[in-house]
C-alpha cells in the first residue's frame, strides 16, 4: 500500500521543532530506524539534545543469574507491557572478549560492565549502551598500570555517573586503593568528553577537599555505588555513607537511618536510585525475637528493584520469589506476575543493584532454629524524607501478599513454637519509623516446609546442567580462559615462550600483546648474564649468572649488522644501547638491540649532526612504566666552547628532539647511566649530574667527599642494578678495600652500602698482586671492578671483578667468592692479564626495539 | 559460670556432586568467594560450590587447612607446596578452575606455576595436543615464527 503523501506533513517535518516533538514520542525501534531516511533525520535523532530530551524511565530490567560467576548470563523483565522491547542480550559478547562481561551499574540507558571474573587479570570496563549496542571501552586510569591488580593499587570499583538531562557525556568515578597507605583509597574521575582520567587539584582558596587523588579512608562498599544528585553515592554498613560529587571533585557524607537499637551492622538488602530518589532498603530479624537471629533466611524472596513512577501512585517494587518475578505496587498493594523463569534460574539477583550479591532472604533450614518467633522487617527509606512510602500495616500487606503469591516459606522441624511472627519497620530519613508484628500460627508455615520439601533443590538443578555443560577437558577450559592462560604463560622463562609463540595464532598474539610484555616485564630485574667486552678486539663473552638458565646468548660478536662488529655501550633493562666500531672516520652509527629476540633497529642520526661529535649516548628504558624507550645525545655546542647540548629521541615518535640550552659541565658524558627516570653521568671532580627523560630537566648535585689524606678520585665503577645506583670509588694509593656508594632515590647524598676487602681473594690467588712493584703502584692490585649485582633477596647480591686470566665472583653478604669464568692459558687472542673491560648485564625482555 | 568458651564455627559446604563437607569457618574464609558469600549473608548454612566437585574439594580442603596454620614455619609450607602440586596436570588444570572460582591466590599461583614448570621444556605440537589447540598458522607462517627464534627450539624434550 503506498502512502499517499500530505503536504502538511512536509511542513511538520520541515519545521525542526515539531519533527523532534514527534520523534521524541517515538519507542527506540523505530527510532533507530529512522535514523537512516535522510542525513537530516539522522542528525536530529543522534545529536545530544534529542538524546537529553529523550530519557525514559527503564523499561526492563537485566537480571543476572546468580550461580554463574564466571560467565554471566542475564534474564530481562519487560515492565511495560506495551513495550515488546526484546532483551539486547542473553550473554553480553558485544566485544571480541572471550570472557562474560559483567554489569554492575545501570546509569540512566548507560550500563557500566566489566569482564566478569579476572585471576591477576587487567580488568577491562565497558561502557555500553544496550539499546544502541555500541560500546566504548575505558581507558587505564593515569598512573595505575593496569585496571586491576591485587596488592597495592587495586581497583576497587568503576562508577559511572551520566545524566542525560544534564550533558550528553558521561563520567566515570574509579576508586582505588593508595599505593602508599593500606586502607585508604583514591579517586580518578574519566571523563568522555576529554577521554582522559584526571585526578583534580586540590583548592587551597576553597579549602575544599577536591583533589580527587588525595586518599582518604572510608568503610563504604565502593563495589555499590549509585549515582543519584550528581554524586556517586555508596553506603557503609556500619558507619556513615559517603558521595562524591562528580562534578565538583568533592566528597562528602550522607547520614544514615539510624541503626537498630544494639545493631553494629545494618543488613541492606536494596540500594538504588529510581526518578531521581534515592532508596535504601533494609530487613533484619527483629530485636524483639532474639532467638530468631538464625531465621535470617526464611522468606525466599528478592528486592530486585525499586521503581518510581512520576505518579507516585504507580510507583512499585519488583520481587523475585522462587520461579516468577512479581511487581509489586506499593500505593495500592496490588500485585501481579511479570514473567516466570526457568527452573534453573531462580538465585538471581539485579544488576540494578550490584549489592544484591548479597540481597535477598535465603531459605534457611536451621536447625539451631529454636525461638518460637521470628520476625522479619522491611524498611523502605526515602532520603528526601518526603514520602513515607506506605505505613505499617501496608507493609504487612506485601508480607501477606508475598506469601500468598507463592512465596516458599521453610523453617526446619526443629522450629517448635506454636507461633511465628512477622515485624515490619517503615522509617524515613527523619528518623520516623513505625513498626508492627504479628504472629502468625506456626502450622500454616510447616504446610509450606512439607510441600517445598518435595520439590527438588533449585540448586541442584542448576549445577547439575553446569556440570553437563563442562565435558570439555579442564586443560582446555583452562587455556581457552585468557586471564588463567595468561596466569601461566607469564611464569615461563623467556625461550619456551619464544618456541610457544608458534602454538598458534591466538598464542602469538597473547605472547606478543603489550600487556602481556608489562605485565611479565614487571617480575623480571636482575640479569641472567652478564656480556663481558674484551679489551682486545669487540667481542664479547658471556657469563650466565643463573646456574639453571640454559639461555645461552646466541652471539659471540654483535655482527648482527653489516661487517665488522658492533660494541656495547650500555645496558638497559634488557635492551642494549650499541655502536659500530670504526676503522676510519666514517661516522658512528647508532643501534638499540634486543638480545633476546635478536632483534636491533639502528637509531636515525640526531638532527642536525652526526654521531661522531657527540659526547654521550644513553638509553632510558623502564618496561614497568612504557614499552618504549628513549635515547639522550650529549654534543658540543657549536661556537660555545665547554658546553654541551641534549638530544633525546623517543622510539614512540621516531624523531629526535633537541632539549633545552647550552650548559657547562665537567662531567663524563660517555658513562651515563638510567636510573631513577634519569640519565645520571659522574665525573672525577665533585659534580655529578642528572638529566630527567621525561620533564627534561637537568640537575647538579655533589660526588661524595673525597676522604682526607685522598689524593684524588679515581671512579672506578659507576651503574645501576635492581633500581639501585652504585659508585666504587677510589682515592689514590691502591688497596684491597672497595666501598660500594649508593644514592637513594631522592637524591639526598651518597651512602656506605657495602664495604668489601678482597684481600682474602687475592690471597687465594697468588697472581693477583704483582709483587715485582712497589705497593704504592697502581698495578700492585690487579683487579678490576666490572659488575655489582643486587638481587631481589640481597643476601645473593655479588659483585664480579677480574683477576689475572679470570672472572671472579663474590658474595656480598656472605663473603663466599668463586671463579665465574676462567680462560684457558694461551687462549688466542685474548690478553690473559686483565681480558675484560667492562660488563653489561643480560635481562631478558620481550620488548621491541 | 565464669568461663567463656570460644565455640568453633563450621560451614558446610557442598560440591557439584552433592557432597557435604563441614570445615572450619577459618579455614574455608581464605577462599574470597566464600568470605564475601558469608559476609554478605547471601550464604545460608550450607554454601554451595557448584563448579567444584568433591574429588578436588578434598584436595582444596587439604590445602586450605596447611594454610591456614600459622604455626608452619615457611620453609615447610614451601615443601609442602610443592608436594601439593606433584600431581597430574589434568587435576592441576580442575584445581585451577576451581580456586580461580574460589578466589584462592596463592593457590592459583602455585598451580600456574606447576603448569608453567611442565610446559617449561615441551614442544609446541605437546602444548597443541595437551591444550587442545588448533594449529591455525599456514606452514609459511609457523616457518617464519620458528625461524625468528631458532635457539628457543634447542634443547627441548622428546614427546
Amino acid at each position: 500500500m503506498a502512502s499517499k503523501r500530505i503536504p502538511t506533513a512536509q511542513t511538520v517535518a520541515g519545521d525542526n521543532d515539531l519533527l523532534t516533538e514527534i520523534l521524541l514520542r517515538l519507542p527506540i525501534r523505530p527510532l533507530l530506524r529512522f535514523k537512516s531516511v535522510s542525513k537530516h533525520w539522522l542528525s536530529l535523532i543522534t545529536n545530544p539534545h534529542f538524546c537529553r530530551r529523550r530519557s525514559r524511565a527503564p523499561s526492563g530490567l537485566f537480571l543476572r543469574r546468580r550461580p554463574n560467576l564466571i560467565n554471566p548470563e542475564y534474564d530481562f523483565i519487560p515492565l511495560e507491557d506495551t513495550s515488546p522491547t526484546k532483551p539486547p542480550f542473553g550473554t553480553l559478547t558485544f566485544s571480541d572478549d572471550r570472557h562474560g562481561i559483567r554489569i554492575f551499574q545501570s546509569c540512566n540507558g548507560l550500563l557500566c560492565c566489566c569482564i566478569s571474573v579476572g585471576f591477576n587479570a587487567d580488568c577491562k570496563y565497558y561502557i555500553y549502551n544496550p539499546t544502541t549496542h555500541q560500546f566504548s571501552t575505558l581507558p587505564i586510569p593515569s598512573g595505575r598500570g593496569f585496571w586491576y591488580s591485587r596488592g597495592v593499587g587495586s581497583v576497587y570499583a568503576v562508577n559511572l555517573a551520566f545524566d542525560p538531562s544534564k550533558s550528553p557525556h558521561y563520567k566515570a568515578v574509579c576508586v582505588y586503593n593508595s599505593q602508599i597507605l593500606p586502607l585508604q583509597f583514591s579517586i580518578e574521575v574519566y571523563s568522555s568528553q576529554t577521554g582522559l582520567w584526571s585526578r583534580s587539584v586540590y583548592s587551597s582558596q576553597t579549602g575544599l577537599w577536591s583533589r580527587s587523588g588525595d586518599p582518604f579512608s572510608s568503610d563504604v562498599n565502593f563495589g555499590l555505588g549509585v549515582f543519584w544528585k550528581g554524586a556517586i553515592n555508596w553506603v557503609s554498613r556500619r558507619a556513615d555513607s559517603l558521595y562524591f560529587d562528580v562534578d565538583e571533585e568533592r566528597l562528602g557524607k550522607m547520614p544514615m537511618p539510624p541503626l537498630r537499637d544494639g545493631r553494629e551492622e545494618r543488613r541492606l538488602r536494596y540500594f538504588g536510585e529510581s526518578g531521581d530518589h534515592l532508596h535504601l532498603i533494609e530487613i533484619y530479624v527483629m530485636d524483639a525475637f532474639p532467638e530468631s537471629i538464625l531465621g535470617l533466611h526464611y522468606y525466599k524472596f528478592l528486592i530486585l528493584n525499586l521503581l518510581r513512577r512520576n505518579d507516585d501512585n504507580e510507583s512499585f517494587l519488583v520481587l523475585g520469589i522462587p520461579g516468577k518475578a512479581i511487581r509489586y505496587n506499593i500505593k495500592d498493594k496490588t500485585f501481579k506476575k511479570l514473567c516466570d523463569f526457568p527452573p534453573g534460574h531462580l538465585n538471581f539477583e539485579p544488576d540494578h543493584a550490584p549489592m544484591s550479591g548479597s540481597s535477598g532472604l535465603k531459605v534457611s533450614c536451621d536447625g539451631a532454629f529454636k525461638g518460637e518467633n521470628a520476625a522479619v522487617g522491611i524498611i523502605v527509606s526515602d532520603i528526601n524524607g518526603k514520602t513515607e512510602l506506605s505505613s505499617a500495616s501496608n507493609q504487612l500487606g506485601i508480607q501477606n501478599s508475598l506469601y500468598r503469591s507463592g512465596l516458599k516459606v521453610s523453617c526446619d522441624g526443629a522450629f517448635k513454637g506454636e507461633n511465628a511472627a512477622v515485624g515490619i519497620i517503615v522509617s524515613d530519613i527523619n528518623g520516623k519509623s513505625q513498626s508492627t508484628s504479628v504472629k502468625l500460627r506456626a502450622h500454616q508455615f510447616i504446610h509450606k516446609v512439607l510441600s517445598f520439601r518435595r520439590q527438588p533443590n533449585t540448586d541442584t538443578t542448576k549445577s547439575a546442567t553446569i556440570m553437563a555443560a563442562e565435558s570439555i577437558p579442564s586443560a582446555h577450559r583452562v587455556t581457552g580462559d585468557d586471564d588463567l592462560l595468561t596466569g601461566i604463560l607469564i611464569r615461563l622463562p623467556t625461550k619456551p615462550l619464544l618456541r610457544f609463540k608458534s602454538v598458534s595464532k591466538h598464542w602469538l598474539s597473547l605472547i606478543t600483546s603489550p600487556y602481556f610484555y608489562r605485565r611479565r616485564s614487571q617480575g623480571i630485574t636482575t640479569p641472567s648474564g652478564l656480556f663481558l667486552r674484551r679489551y682486545s678486539s669487540p667481542k664479547h663473552d658471556f657469563i650466565p649468572l643463573d646456574g639453571t638458565s640454559a639461555t645461552k646468548p646466541h652471539f659471540r660478536t654483535l655482527n648482527i649488522v653489516e661487517r665488522g662488529g658492533i660494541q656495547i655501550s650500555q645496558s638497559c633493562n634488557g635492551l642494549l644501547c650499541c655502536f659500530t666500531v670504526q676503522r676510519t672516520n666514517a661516522p658512528c652509527k647508532y643501534y638499540i638491540c634486543n638480545p633476546t629476540t635478536q632483534k636491533i633497529t639502528t637509531l636515525p642520526d640526531p638532527s642536525g649532526r652526526i654521531f661522531n661529535y657527540t659526547r654521550g649516548v644513553q638509553l632510558a628504558f623502564d618496561p614497568s612504566k612504557s614499552s618504549c624507550y628513549k635515547v639522550v645525545c650529549v654534543y658540543s655546542a657549536v661556537g660555545l666552547s665547554g658546553h654541551y647540548e641534549i638530544e633525546v629521541y623517543s622510539s614512540e615518535t621516531g624523531i629526535w628532539s633537541r632539549s633545552g640550552n647550552p650548559f657547562r659541565s665537567s662531567v663524563k658524558f660517555k658513562q651515563g647511566v638510567f636510573w631513577n627516570g634519569a640519565i645520571n653521568w659522574f665525573s672525577s671532580s665533585d659534580e655529578f649530574l642528572c638529566f630527567n627523560v621525561d620533564e627534561e630537566l637537568l640537575r647538579t648535585l655533589s660526588m661524595p667527599p673525597v676522604p682526607s689524606g685522598g689524593e684524588r678520585r679515581f671512579v672506578k665503577y659507576f651503574v645501576e642494578s635492581n633500581d639501585h645506583l652504585h659508585l666504587i670509588e677510589n682515592y689514590g694509593p691502591p688497596t684491597s678495600h672497595v666501598i660500594v656508594y649508593e644514592m637513594p632515590r631522592d637524591y639526598s647524598g651518597w651512602f656506605v652500602k657495602y664495604i668489601v676487602d678482597l684481600d682474602a681473594v687475592m690471597k687465594a690467588f697468588p697472581g693477583s698482586i704483582n709483587e715485582g712493584v712497589d705497593p704504592s703502584d697502581v698495578n700492585y692490585y690487579m683487579f678490576l671492578i666490572l659488575n655489582l649485582t643486587r638481587m631481589d633477596d640481597d643476601d645473593e647480591s655479588f659483585l664480579l671483578f677480574t683477576l689475572p686470566g679470570k672472572a671472579m665472583r663474590y658474595n656480598l653478604s656472605d663473603r663466599t667468592f668463586k671463579i665465574a669464568l676462567d680462560l684457558d692459558e694461551g687462549q688466542s687472542g685474548i690478553a690473559p692479564i686483565v681480558p675484560w673491560a667492562v660488563a653489561f648485564p643480560y635481562i631478558e625482555t620481550l620488548a621491541c626495539v | 559460670m565464669a568461663t567463656t568458651t570460644t565455640e568453633t564455627k563450621m560451614l558446610t559446604l557442598c560440591t557439584s556432586d552433592k557432597q557435604q563437607f563441614q570445615i572450619e569457618e577459618t579455614i574455608a574464609l581464605q577462599a574470597v568467594t566464600i568470605r564475601n558469600m558469608v559476609e554478605d549473608e547471601c550464604a545460608s548454612n550450607v554454601i554451595p560450590l557448584p563448579n567444584v566437585n568433591s574429588k578436588i574439594m578434598i584436595q582444596i580442603i587439604e590445602y586450605l587447612k596447611k594454610h591456614v596454620d600459622s604455626s608452619v614455619s615457611k620453609e615447610d609450607m614451601e615443601k609442602f607446596d610443592s608436594a601439593f602440586v606433584e600431581k597430574k596436570l589434568s587435576e592441576i588444570f580442575d584445581i585451577i578452575l576451581a580456586a580461580n572460582y574460589l578466589n584462592i591466590k596463592n593457590l592459583l599461583d602455585i598451580c600456574c606455576q606447576r603448569v608453567a614448570d611442565v610446559m617449561k621444556n615441551k614442544s609446541p605440537e605437546w602444548v597443541r595436543r595437551t591444550f587442545n589447540i588448533v594449529n591455525d598458522f599456514t606452514a609459511e607462517e609457523e616457518a617464519k615464527i620458528r625461524k625468528e627464534h631458532e635457539w628457543a627450539f634447542e634443547g627441548v624434550d622428546e614427546d
